[in-house]
C-alpha cells in the first residue's frame, strides 16, 4: 500500500513537472488521474450535481491556472490539489449562505457525507455499527477517515490538509480505531479476539 | 476485531458510489486543455517527445537511437595513436666501444635484453648498422622500444650509465606513431571500454603494429635479417 502510494506520488510529479515545461500529454494525464478524486471528494460534500461540477470545475481552473506554484517540498501534488478542492467546498457553502456558514456547519460539510457503500448488498450489521460509531465522533474525525479510506491519502498528507501535526492526526486516528473496536467488542454479537493496533502511515 | 479487518471495513464504509466520471471528466477535459495551452503555448509539441508514457516518442527516440547505432558501427575514422619510441644513438666512428670491440653482436643482445626488460616495454628492436665511408668507419645504432607509458628520460639516462661504449653517444628520441582506421563503435570501445582492438596476444598486436609500421612506409626498419648490403653490414635483430 505505501508502495503504490509512493508510485503515485512519483508519477504525478513527473507529470506536473513535464506539463509545467509545456507537455501537453503529461498535464492530460495528470488531469485524468487527478479526476477521480477531486468529483468523488467534491461529490461528497456538494449535495447538488450540478454544483458539483461546477466546483470540480473551478478546482481544475485554479489548477490550471496555479500549475508553476506547486511547491514538491511541501507535500504531494495529490493534497495540493484535494487542498484546493478543500478551500473551493468551502467558498461554495460559504457563498450560497450569504448571511454566513458557522464553523459547526462547515466541519459537518467538510466530514462528508458517507454514501452508500457498494449498494445496500455488502451493508453488514458490523458495518453498520461501525457507522453508527464514527456517526458519534467529531466532524474532524469523521473527515479525516474519510480522507483516509475515500480519498486514499496518507496520514502525514491529512495532516498537511487539515492543518494539524502529524503526531496530533496520528494519535487521533490510533485513539478512534481503539474506540470503535472496543466499542464492536462490548455490543451484542461483538466479534473476539481484537488486538490493539497502530496506524500506519 | 483485528486491524486489517476494521480497516477493510472502513474502506467498504467510505467507498464511493460506482458513478460515471467519464463522461464529465471528457466535457471538462477539453476546455481545460484549450486553457492550458493557453497558458503554456511554448515548446508544446516537441518537448510532448520527452514524455516517457508516449508511445509515439517511446518508437520515435527508440528508432532514432538504433539508426545512430547502426550507422555509428559502420563509418570510420581515423585516429593517431602512439605506437612506440625509437631511440637513436649515434655512435662516433672512432671512439664508439661497440665499434672497436670484437664482437659488436653480443653488445647488441645485452642492449636488446636490458630494453626488453625496462618496465613498460612491450617489445624492443635494436638495430647495428657498421661501415665504411669515405676511409671512416661509421656506426649507428637504433633501438626501438614498443609499449605504453616508456619512461623515455630514464632509459636515455640508465642506457649511458650502464653501458659504457653507449656513455658518450648522443641519443635522440622519437615517437612512432600510426593511423589506425577503425570504425565509431570501435573506437567507442578502445576509448571507453579499454578494448584492444590490435588482438589479445602479444603476437597479435606485434602483428598489428608491424601492419601500421608498414602503412607509414617504415618497412625497412622493422625488418628482421642479418647480412651485407653494399658497403653497410646490417645487423637486425628482433627481440623476445
Amino acid at each position: 500500500m505505501a508502495l503504490r502510494r509512493r508510485m503515485r506520488d512519483r508519477r504525478q510529479r513527473l507529470w506536473l513537472a513535464l506539463a509545467r515545461r509545456g507537455n501537453e500529454d503529461a498535464f492530460r494525464r495528470l488531469y485524468r488521474e487527478l479526476y477521480r478524486p477531486v468529483a468523488s471528494y467534491v461529490a461528497g460534500r456538494v449535495p447538488v450535481p450540478e454544483d458539483a461540477e461546477d466546483v470540480t470545475a473551478q478546482v481544475f481552473a485554479r489548477f490550471v491556472q496555479k500549475l508553476d506554484a506547486f511547491e514538491g517540498r511541501r507535500g504531494t501534488v495529490m493534497t495540493w490539489v484535494l487542498t484546493m478542492t478543500r478551500n473551493a467546498v468551502i467558498d461554495h457553502h460559504r457563498t450560497r449562505k450569504p448571511e454566513g456558514c458557522d464553523a459547526d456547519e462547515l466541519a459537518e460539510v467538510l466530514a462528508g457525507d458517507r454514501r452508500d457503500p457498494l449498494g445496500a448488498l455488502v451493508r453488514t450489521e458490523v458495518l453498520e455499527r461501525i457507522a453508527a460509531s464514527l456517526d458519534r465522533r467529531p466532524a474532524e474525525i469523521r473527515e479525516m477517515f474519510s480522507l483516509r479510506f475515500e480519498q486514499d491519502l496518507r496520514i502525514r498528507e491529512i495532516a498537511d490538509l487539515i492543518g494539524i501535526s502529524h503526531a496530533a492526526a496520528k494519535q487521533r486516528f490510533a485513539r478512534t480505531l481503539r474506540e470503535i473496536r472496543r466499542e464492536l467488542m462490548h455490543e451484542p454479537g461483538a466479534e473476539e479476539g481484537g488486538r490493539t493496533c497502530a496506524m500506519a502511515d | 476485531m483485528r486491524h486489517g479487518r476494521l480497516t477493510h471495513k472502513l474502506q467498504l464504509l467510505h467507498a464511493a458510489p460506482a458513478k460515471d466520471h467519464e463522461r464529465d471528466r471528457r466535457a471538462l477535459e477539453t476546455e481545460l486543455v484549450d486553457r492550458y495551452r493557453e497558458l503554456h503555448p511554448h515548446r508544446r509539441r516537441w518537448l510532448n517527445m520527452l514524455n516517457p508514457w508516449n508511445s509515439v516518442a517511446r518508437f520515435a527516440v527508440g528508432g532514432a537511437a538504433m539508426i545512430l547505432l547502426l550507422v555509428g558501427a559502420f563509418s570510420e575514422t581515423t585516429t593517431e595513436v602512439a605506437l612506440a619510441t625509437q631511440l637513436q644513438i649515434g655512435l662516433r666512428a672512432a671512439g664508439g666501444g661497440l665499434v672497436e670491440s670484437g664482437d659488436p653482436q653480443q653488445q647488441v643482445d645485452a642492449v636488446l635484453t636490458w630494453c626488453a626488460d625496462q618496465p613498460g616495454v612491450d617489445d624492443a628492436h635494436v638495430n647495428f648498422q657498421k661501415g665504411e665511408m669515405n676511409g671512416r668507419t661509421t656506426a649507428s645504432l637504433d633501438v626501438w622500444v614498443w609499449g605504453e607509458g616508456v619512461d623515455t628520460d630514464q632509459l636515455v639516462a640508465d642506457l649511458h650509465t650502464r653501458f659504457p661504449a653507449l656513455a658518450a653517444a648522443e641519443i635522440t628520441i622519437d615517437d612512432l606513431n600510426a593511423v589506425i582506421t577503425e570504425s565509431w563503435a570501435e573506437r567507442l570501445c578502445r576509448d571507453y571500454l579499454h578494448i584492444d582492438i590490435g588482438g589479445t596476444t602479444d603476437e597479435e598486436r606485434r602483428a598489428r603494429i608491424s601492419e601500421q609500421i608498414d602503412a607509414q612506409g617504415m618497412t625497412n626498419y622493422i625488418q628482421v635479417d642479418k647480412g651485407t648490403e653494399g658497403e653497410w653490414t646490417t645487423v637486425e635483430i628482433k627481440g623476445d
